[in-house]
């Protein structure tokens, strides 16, 4: 209880300090501890399908217009939204990859990335995380 | 010409075979590589085909799938769930049944292959994430929704990907049909133009060659018509119509030694025509051998030739004229004995010509006349008999200074030649012979008449002489004196009767009727019988006759002609040896009977010893003795006739001895 407590205060703390921001999380089974902006790229637009230790990679987008939605088209992908449907729907015409599963809630990610050990996904950082799911490190480069 | 070699490979008709091979062989060629070009094309429609059907399996499976959403999206206000879950598995059964239709559709190793096994996973855990919210209704709805959005859409993800890489492969297959579109074409046409380009070359090339030949053949026939034989036609190749240009040739070639040996006989006939012709002003053998040597050496452009004749014994052999030898060469071959080993003796023995073609046949043949043929002046000689009837009268040699060929029309002139020859000089002797004959006539028709007169005239002056005292009267004319001139007139109608029997008997030995009345008889009695009735004559003439005889010398003879024989020989003896014994020897050897009258008178030089024996010969200082010069011939017609013979052994001035041999009986020869 005092570790849950600890946990969700040191969170609370964190969002707090950096205002609204983003983190990755991944399955807790995920052996990869951190990840660069252009293999979040990659991962996002299906350029790279799986992970370093062959787990196939399900990438676990948010709904538009949420904050963190947003956050993470202007930092990490730098496109805008309409940008990015446009991708997809050449994409499903040429390739026949379809956009990533969009997600509305923050639990509902975790809960997602938590069943599919390959998931990867985003949330705003105040959110307090499950067992099933952790936070991988993203660096600039 | 040389025999020209011919190749089988170069026989147009192979060479056309081959072409016909070839053109197969091009067809065959074509048909294979057209199909082999179009068979990429082939196999690329057959695969859009198979293509088409796995790209509509996948295109009903990506319906079943939207199906199976729509059924789960129904889910949220549905009472039965039941039915939807039979609605959703009975889209998924559809959806399962047309991905395996498709995956047992595609190749092995296609791409749409692993992306639809993929893709069959993803509708598998799909199946399985909606039986879980199917059967955990309540639990975490949104979350398992999402959960088998998410394996719907990796499913979908993977058909579409299959049916964009069979989108491919059908874009490829078509790009790579319409790469190849032109592809049989240009196999086509690059093969036509090998093919025809082939015809073409090669058969140019045959009829070239072929316009060629037949060019050059019509180009020599029309020289051998225009009289041109010497012309060759060049033999291109050795093909057929090479082989028929060379056989052209060589009859071209026959024909043109064949004119030249025609024009060559053409040309000795017409010189065997000119020596007939100049034989037939030729009268004396001389003249026949000089015609013969002049034409006959130039004819076969001979240097030098020697006529040779056999004498009359025909037992020497005479070189009777030459021409083209220093007459130093033949002093010693003037005259041989025909037994001698030489050519000309072999030629004149064996009837058949000789032919050397040069000095050392000569020489294997004849090796000891080495020494003078090296002297001779010839290399290739001829030796030719003269051949009349069935008799060689001589040979003729005809001499060539360079070596010489006899072939066959060469010989055959020269024996025609040798044979003209023969008859010309056969001729000249005849001619030489009925000279002699008519002159012999002449003497004997002179002689005769002069002979017949001599009795006449006394007898035509004692008749005038009687018939004049008979017309002056006178009457009495004394009996001796009418039996003197009796008697005269007895000798000269005796005289007279003997010639005209002489002269009948001539006739009767020439025609063949001289025939014998033979008896037995004693020719010791009959020789003694006529010297008894002959005994007043001889002692007229003075004449003593020594008669020895053996008794008893008994045959089978006609007496009337042996007593004509003796008489003659008597007579004779009167005639040329009067005042001078004659000895009558009568003796027997075996079966022969042999007479010798010897007297003792001039005697018979000995070249005309064998000349008396002939027809109205006498001897020649014999003019003031009469005579038809009858006697003898008659005497040894008869003695032959009794199978006997007659000679004569005298020397001039010593006298002279007739011997005659007779058998005993006819049927025996004298020997």
């Amino acid at each position: 209880m005092f570790i849950l407590k600890f946990l969700f205060f040191f969170l609370l703390v964190t969002s707090f300090a950096w205002g609204q921001k983003i983190i990755f999380i991944v399955n807790s089974s995920n052996t990869v501890s951190r990840i660069s902006h252009d293999q979040l790229q990659d991962f996002y637009f299906k350029r790279n399908r799986t992970w370093p230790n062959g787990l196939p990679i399900r990438f676990f987008d948010r709904t538009d217009g949420t904050e963190v939605r947003k956050l993470f088209l202007d930092n990490i992908l730098k496109k805008t939204s309409r940008q990015v449907d446009q991708f997809w729907i050449g994409q499903k015409l040429y390739t026949g990859d379809s956009a990533p599963t969009k997600i509305s809630t923050n639990s509902l990610m975790i809960n997602l990335v938590g069943r599919f050990p390959g998931g990867i996904g985003y949330l705003s950082e105040e959110t307090v995380l499950p067992d099933g799911v952790k936070v991988i490190e993203v660096t600039e480069l | 010409m040389s025999e020209t070699q011919f190749e089988a490979t170069q026989s147009i008709t192979r060479r056309l075979k081959a072409v016909m091979v070839a053109i197969a062989i091009f067809f065959v060629l074509g048909a294979v590589g057209i199909f082999l070009s179009s068979f990429g094309n082939f196999s690329g429609i057959q695969n859009i085909y198979s293509v088409n059907i796995v790209a509509s399996q996948v295109s009903q499976a990506i319906e079943g799938l939207e199906t199976s959403r729509q059924t789960i999206a129904d889910m949220e206000g549905a009472k039965n769930l039941k039915d939807i879950q039979f609605a959703f598995n009975e889209s998924q059964k559809l959806v399962k049944e047309a991905v395996t239709n498709a995956i047992r559709a595609c190749d092995d190793s296609s791409k749409a292959k692993v992306l639809l096994e993929k893709g069959l996973e993803a509708i598998l855990l799909y199946e399985e994430s909606a039986n879980e919210l199917f059967f955990e209704k309540n639990k975490d709805l949104s979350g398992q929704m999402i959960v088998m959005n998410q394996y719907d859409m990796d499913s979908k993800e993977y058909l579409l990907k299959a049916q964009i890489a069979l989108r491919h492969t059908t874009d490829d297959i078509f790009e790579r049909l319409y790469a190849n579109r032109y592809w049989p074409l240009v196999v086509g046409f690059t093969l036509s133009a090998i093919f025809f380009l082939f015809v073409v070359t090669f058969g140019f090339s045959i009829s070239n060659k072929i316009f060629h030949s037949i060019n050059n053949l019509t180009y020599a026939a029309l020289k051998v018509s225009q009289g041109d034989l010497t012309y060759q036609a060049p033999v291109i190749e050795s093909d057929e119509l090479g082989q028929l240009t060379d056989s052209f040739n060589r009859m071209i070639s026959s024909i043109h030694s064949g004119r030249i040996e025609l024009n060559s006989t053409i040309e000795r006939i017409k010189r065997l025509q000119r020596i007939t012709a100049r034989f037939s002003e030729a009268v004396t053998a001389d003249h026949v051998m000089e015609i013969s040597l002049a034409e006959g050496l130039e004819a076969v452009n001979a240097d030098s030739g020697v006529f040779a004749i056999l004498n009359k014994d025909r037992d020497l052999i005479e070189i009777q004229r030459y021409v083209g030898i220093p007459h130093e060469a033949l002093k010693k071959w003037r005259s041989f004995p025909l037994d001698k080993v030489t050519p000309l003796s072999d030629v004149i023995r064996y009837h058949r010509p000789l032919y050397f073609e040069n000095l050392n046949e000569f020489i294997e043949r004849y090796p000891h006349l080495n020494s003078e043929a090296q002297g001779e002046h010839f290399l290739a000689v001829a030796f030719l008999p003269l051949i009349v009837g069935s008799e060689c009268i001589g040979a003729l040699s005809i001499n060539f200074n360079h070596s010489q060929k006899f072939n066959q029309s060469d010989r055959e002139f020269l024996v025609a030649l040798s044979n003209q020859c023969a008859q010309a000089l056969h001729r000249s002797q005849l001619y030489d012979e009925t000279r002699e004959a008519v002159a012999a006539r002449d003497e004997f028709l002179s002689i005769a008449s002069h002979e017949l007169k001599t009795p006449l005239t006394p007898l035509k002056l004692q008749l005038q002489l009687l018939s004049r005292q008979i017309k002056k009267g006178e009457k009495e004319i004394s009996h001796e004196k009418l039996l003197g001139i009796m008697q005269n007139f007895d000798k000269q109608l005796g005289r007279l009767s003997k010639l005209i029997e002489d002269l009948l008997d001539v006739s009767r030995i020439t025609s063949g009727k001289l025939n014998l009345n033979l008896e037995k008889f004693n020719l010791s009695d009959m020789i003694n019988d006529v010297l008894t009735q002959y005994e007043h004559q001889l002692k007229k003439a003075v004449i003593k006759v020594i008669f020895i005889s053996e008794s008893n010398i008994i045959g089978f003879f006609d007496r009337m002609r042996l007593e004509q024989v003796l008489v003659n020989l008597l007579t004779n003896a009167l005639k040329y040896a009067p005042g001078k014994p004659i000895s009558v020897i009568v003796e027997k050897q075996k079966n022969i009977a042999l007479i010798t009258v010897k007297d003792q008178g001039p005697g018979i030089a000995q070249e005309n010893q064998e000349r008396i024996f002939k027809r109205f010969e006498r001897v020649k200082n014999s003019e003031n003795i009469g005579g038809l010069g009858l006697g003898l011939y008659i005497s040894s017609q008869i003695i032959q006739a009794h199978n006997g013979q007659i000679r004569i052994e005298s020397e001039l001035g010593k006298g002279s001895s007739f011997i005659i041999e007779i058998p005993l009986t006819l049927g025996s020869k004298s020997t």
